[in-house]
């Protein structure tokens, strides 16, 4: 699913984002990357959105070396994943159900194809008695789990999740991991950047685990480690 | 562009529209002002034009035909007048038309004339009309190379044409240079205004591009938006040139006793605007909102 060669970034103030990273995650993987801040895992994020470009290495995603993407094709690109950030990223000026409709409608979706599918994945998700409220009149949780349902709609072979449950109480949080666990179960590559001890401990998923922007440790059903 | 896509696209832009109601409505009224004066740029351009077409159908060309010249001779120069480029008219004027024109013009004082009757020193002429003053010089020397075939004299007001074009041409590009002036301000007038809602919606720009949205699907609203605006700045200017032109110009008529000048009728004058506007309108509003969000789809 996702292969890294050597991958190094340097932005342009010279800070380092990650050096000389190689990671390969299979196709219905679930796996954390953790790391303090500063470690590199929101530059791994970033560069597999190809918000910005590496400096030197290879990465390819779903068979797709990112360096040979043209600007016309990231919208297609972009639409294999989905994607979960921190502050929820919801759009306030629509409802939760339009939020989640609109991540269809973008992909050109037939109305009915929309009325089908949206309210399926909000009940998955355990919203569909809020389908109809805006993003600030939810909980956090409840916002989380409204991303959640958008990233997934469109039934991307890829989630990423940066650091998903940051904002959350370790209930909210708890939930949500087991949904991602969930989304996980039905065949979807699931990567999460997270630096929730607990739930990375109590998991037993691959941990990779980030120092410096270099992998520290690469572990099969492993924790979260204080060692950094 | 689908359907779906479309109907989205409009939905969205009055949308933003009705929640940027105050900033809508300060860059339509000064939209509207900077196609007002366009327009009235244009009235006064197609009417000066026209007023000029008229004085130079009134001005013509005189050949004097010689005294000597005998009437078979007088119709073969008719004939030769007519095959010089550009002369759209002959008019032959004898002796007597002329003296009976000189008559009229004398009016009360006509009676020094008489007497001329039998002797009549008023020569033969042809009036001749020409497709455009622009040819007046070339037919003036087309004219004069006939000269041996009883051609007296050749009459014309060169000096008074040539000043009537350059009046023109000046006038014209005056037009023009206060027209795209205009269409510049206009330009930034729509940039500012989209780049207000394009910057209230960066963040949800932002979202849409995370989730796969094309370039072209974040772009429809905000040119729709854009046409919007510039449709409305040009359905103010066109509805007051409608009320006012008419009265303006019967004013115009009734305080400047300008000899027998027709001016442009309203409906001509409105059949030019109403494209001109709507195409400047709408053209400004989709290049102020492309320029607008050009550097917000980079991300």
């Amino acid at each position: 699913m996702i292969n890294a060669e050597n991958v190094t970034k340097i932005y342009d103030n010279g800070a380092k984002g990650v050096e000389r990273l190689s990671l390969n995650i299979l196709d219905g993987e679930f796996i954390f990357v953790v790391g303090s801040s500063g470690s590199g895992k929101t530059t791994l994020v970033k560069l597999l959105l190809k918000e910005i470009e590496p400096t030197e290495g290879k990465l390819s995603v779903n068979g797709i070396d990112l360096a040979t993407l043209t600007r016309a094709q990231m919208p297609f690109y972009r639409r294999k994943m989905g994607v979960v950030f921190q502050d929820f990223r919801l759009l306030p000026n629509k409802t939760v159900y339009e939020n989640v409709a609109f991540a269809m409608q973008i992909v050109g979706a037939s109305n009915r194809e929309i009325r089908r599918s949206v309210p399926s994945v909000l009940a998955w998700v355990g919203l569909a008695r809020k389908a109809k409220a805006y993003p600030n009149q939810l909980s956090g949780g409840e916002q989380q789990r409204t991303a959640l349902a958008r990233a997934i709609v469109n039934k991307p072979p890829l989630l990423l999740a940066d650091e998903p449950t940051g904002n959350l109480d370790p209930d909210t949080a708890w939930d949500i991991v087991c949904l991602l666990e969930d989304i996980n179960n039905r065949g979807t590559t699931v990567v999460v950047a997270t630096h929730a001890k607990e739930i990375v401990d109590s998991m037993k998923k691959r941990v990779v685990t980030l120092k410096n922007g270099a992998i520290l440790r690469d572990v099969e059903k492993g924790g979260y480690s204080d060692e950094f | 562009m689908s359907f779906r896509n479309a109907r989205y696209a409009v939905e969205e832009a009055i949308r933003s529209i009705a929640k940027n109601q105050l900033m809508t409505a300060a860059s339509v009224i000064t939209l509207a002002a900077c196609l007002f004066i366009v327009s009235v740029t244009y009235c006064l351009a197609a009417n000066i034009d026209y007023m000029l077409t008229q004085m130079e159908s009134a001005m013509s060309i005189t050949v004097y035909v010689s005294q000597e010249c005998a009437p078979e001779q007088v119709e073969s120069l008719r004939k030769k007048i007519e095959s010089v480029p550009h002369v759209t008219g002959v008019t032959y004027v004898s002796s007597e038309e002329a003296l009976d024109k000189f008559r009229e013009d004398l009016g009360d004082q006509s009676h020094i004339l008489s007497g001329l009757d039998n002797d009549n020193p008023l020569p033969r002429s042809f009036v001749l009309e020409l497709d455009s003053i622009d040819y007046w010089d070339y037919a003036v020397s087309e004219l004069s190379l006939l000269r041996d075939y009883g051609i007296d004299e050749v009459k014309h007001g060169k000096d008074a044409v040539n000043a009537l074009v350059t009046v023109n041409n000046v006038l014209r590009a005056i037009c023009l240079v206060i027209i795209a002036g205009l269409a510049i301000i206009s330009i930034v007038i729509i940039f500012n205004t989209i780049r207000i809602a394009v910057n209230t919606r960066k963040t949800e720009i932002n979202i849409m591009k995370y989730i796969g949205a094309t370039d072209s699907f974040i772009r429809q609203p905000f040119i729709i938006e854009g046409m919007i605006l510039g449709l409305l700045g040009a359905i103010l200017p066109t509805s007051l040139i409608y009320a006012i032109y008419s009265p303006a110009i019967s004013l115009i008529q009734s305080s400047v006793p300008l000899m027998d000048i027709d001016f442009r009728a309203r409906s001509y004058v409105l059949a030019a605007l109403l494209p001109l506007l709507m195409i400047m309108g709408v053209a400004m509003g989709v290049l102020g909102s492309i320029a607008s969000i050009r550097r917000h789809l980079n991300v």
